[in-house]
């Protein structure tokens, strides 16, 4: 589904020492990939590469696969078409992924406009929602499925009157509308509390047996992963130096940088 | 640098991200007397533009007989000028052009300027460095003194007024959305429409141009003060509205040569532009505090 191939990433002028070194990744779909790595080793960027937004950095060498085709190949409009589609990505700041003036309700609308051809909704949104009511009835639907009360009064807040835990909840339930094969969580508990992390940990869970995507989540916390990743990859200084399944690499750690992230995890 | 205690820093308020029910207040439009007088003036300088010749009680450009610089009476509160035409009259029809042609200004200037700064905000690179390179070159001549070339080089008339006055006064704007543009175009809510795959065409759209209206719309109402004693001032100097029709500046100039004789001829005909510009700005001020805080 997804294969990154020795993918080396640096600013344009090449005397700097690359951001993503020679990476390598791969993805199944229904699989939820664990990206692991502290902070600066290039986590986003990998990310930003998967979706061609790498700029100013250039990608010097290496392939992304999407279902058999290169990426780095594509043109801008080809890329474009595929953005939110085939690769949905949610950020790392939730209080900042949405536009201060304009109410959620209006870009709500604009993201469904955007996608009207893609969008599907999820079982569990089809279940609790009151079909038939054209796009508010699904936006609706969508918010409840978020456990968002009384979505109809929502819609005319501004994202400073939600609280992060329902952005994340909700840029969640956005990115995973149009049914993107591949979904990227860009360390999408970080600035969230315990128990509201766990409510979006579960979402994700069930966003992905519902749709069958493949998902790779990003994150600085070997406990998030170990709680929803099937497989995980460590990031260090720009270098994949350890990746395989879950439980292998948090059991028998054969690196030395993720024996040390082993080790200072709080369980 | 000594060791001392730090002050604490001053910094803006940060919205809280809790679910709260009612956003803070902010101050109102008209919150002091000064403002609310500016804005009731900015209303009738507004209104006289857009019915004042259609009010007038007088013809403003035939004589009536007696009235040859006649000072103010009940009939005719600003009273007559050198050919005995009712000034009041002059005034409310001369804001048609006085005020209807700085509006005009206003609005191509902040048209092209937008569209300008909205390229090179957007665009980046050598797209920007270009324009704003030519933004400069057209800042190096001073507002009125570049007017009054155009003017002169054209001759005077409404129409090359406002080329006139349009060709100097669309910098500012270029300046002020490029600025704007370049800041929110590298934030998260805009990386999130692009991770969507909306062109930047749509990010203009939905959220740079947006981004700057609130700020544009100061710029304006401080630019239509500025336009409206730049056109005033062009008439005065010749280059505006020809005579007989009327116009501010036009009318300033006639009653020039009678401060001496008739004291209302030259200084009534003048209170408009002031009151009017210094509305505009008051105005402009009352805005800003309110919606633009961040603006110049
Ligand atoms: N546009 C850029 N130009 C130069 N360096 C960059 C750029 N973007 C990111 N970097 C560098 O790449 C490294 C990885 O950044 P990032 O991918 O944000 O890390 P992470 O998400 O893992 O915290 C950092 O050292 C950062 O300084
Ligand atoms: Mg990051």
């Amino acid at each position: 589904m997804l294969e990154v191939e020795g993918l080396t990433v640096a600013p344009p002028a090449g005397h700097d020492p690359p951001i993503l070194n020679d990476v390598s990744l791969a993805l199944a779909p229904g699989q939820v990939v664990g990206l692991v790595g502290e902070s600066g080793s290039g986590k986003s960027t990998l990310a930003r590469c998967l979706l061609r937004l790498e700029a100013p950095l250039c990608i010097h060498a290496g392939r992304i696969l999407l279902n058999g085709r290169d990426l780095v190949g594509l043109s801008r409009g080809e890329m474009r078409r595929l953005r939110g589609r085939q690769i949905a990505m949610v950020q790392q700041d939730p209080a900042a992924a949405l536009d201060p003036i304009f109410t959620l309700g209006s870009q709500l609308r604009e993201f469904a406009d955007t996608h009207a051809r893609d969008l599907v909704d999820a079982p569990s949104e089809r279940a609790n929602g009151r079909n038939g009511q054209g796009l508010e009835g699904r936006i609706d639907a969508l918010l409840a499925g978020v456990g968002i009360d009384r979505p109809g009064r929502r819609h005319r807040q501004f994202p400073h009157q939600w609280s992060r835990g329902m952005l994340q909840r909700t840029l969640l339930a956005m990115a995973a509308w149009p049914a993107p094969p591949l979904l990227i969580l860009d360390e999408p508990t970080a600035s969230l509390d315990p128990p509201i992390a766990d409510r979006l940990l579960l979402d994700l869970q069930q966003t992905v047996t519902e749709r069958r995507l493949a998902v790779l989540l990003i994150t600085h916390d070997l406990a998030v992963a170990a709680q929803v990743c099937q497989s995980i990859a460590v990031l260090y200084r720009g270098r994949i130096v350890e990746s395989g399944a879950a439980r292998t690499i948090l059991s028998n750690p054969s690196h030395d940088y993720t024996r040390a992230l082993v080790a200072s995890a709080d369980w | 640098m000594t060791d001392g205690p730090v002050p604490p820093a001053r910094m803006p308020p940060v919205p809280p991200y809790g679910n709260r029910r009612r956003r803070p207040r902010r101050p109102g439009l008209v919150s002091n007397p000064i403002a609310a007088i500016a804005w009731v003036l900015a209303a009738a300088a507004l209104l006289a533009a857009a019915i004042g010749p259609a009010v007038v009680p007088h013809d403003p450009l035939s004589p009536i007989a007696g009235l040859r610089l006649a000072p103010p009476s009940w009939a005719h509160p600003m009273g007559g000028d050198h050919l005995g035409r009712d000034l009041l009259s002059r005034t409310l029809a001369g804001a048609r052009v006085s005020v209807g042609m700085a509006i005009a200004v206003v609005l191509v200037s902040a048209a092209v300027g937008v569209a300008i700064g909205l390229i090179a905000g957007a665009c980046g690179g050598w797209v920007d460095d270009a324009v704003m390179r030519l933004t400069d070159t057209f800042f190096a001549f001073p507002e009125m003194i570049a007017a009054l070339t155009v003017a002169g080089l054209l001759g005077g008339g409404g129409g090359h007024m406002l080329l006139a006055l349009g060709v100097v006064g669309w910098m500012r704007y270029a300046r002020l959305v490029r600025g704007i543009t370049l800041s929110v175009r590298e934030r998260e809510h805009v990386q999130l429409a692009r991770l969507n795959g909306v062109g930047w065409v749509g990010i203009v759209r939905r959220h740079l141009l947006p981004a700057s209206i609130a700020a544009v719309i100061v710029m304006m109402t401080a630019h239509l003060s500025r336009s409206i004693l730049a056109i005033s001032g062009l008439g005065f100097l010749g280059f505006g509205v020809q005579p007989p029709n009327p116009e501010w500046g036009t009318i300033l100039l006639e009653g020039r040569s009678y401060i001496l004789t008739a004291w209302h001829y030259a200084i009534l005909p003048g209170l408009p532009i002031v009151l009017s510009a210094l509305a505009f700005n008051l105005v402009g001020d009352s805005l800003r505090d309110r919606y633009a805080r961040t603006a110049p």
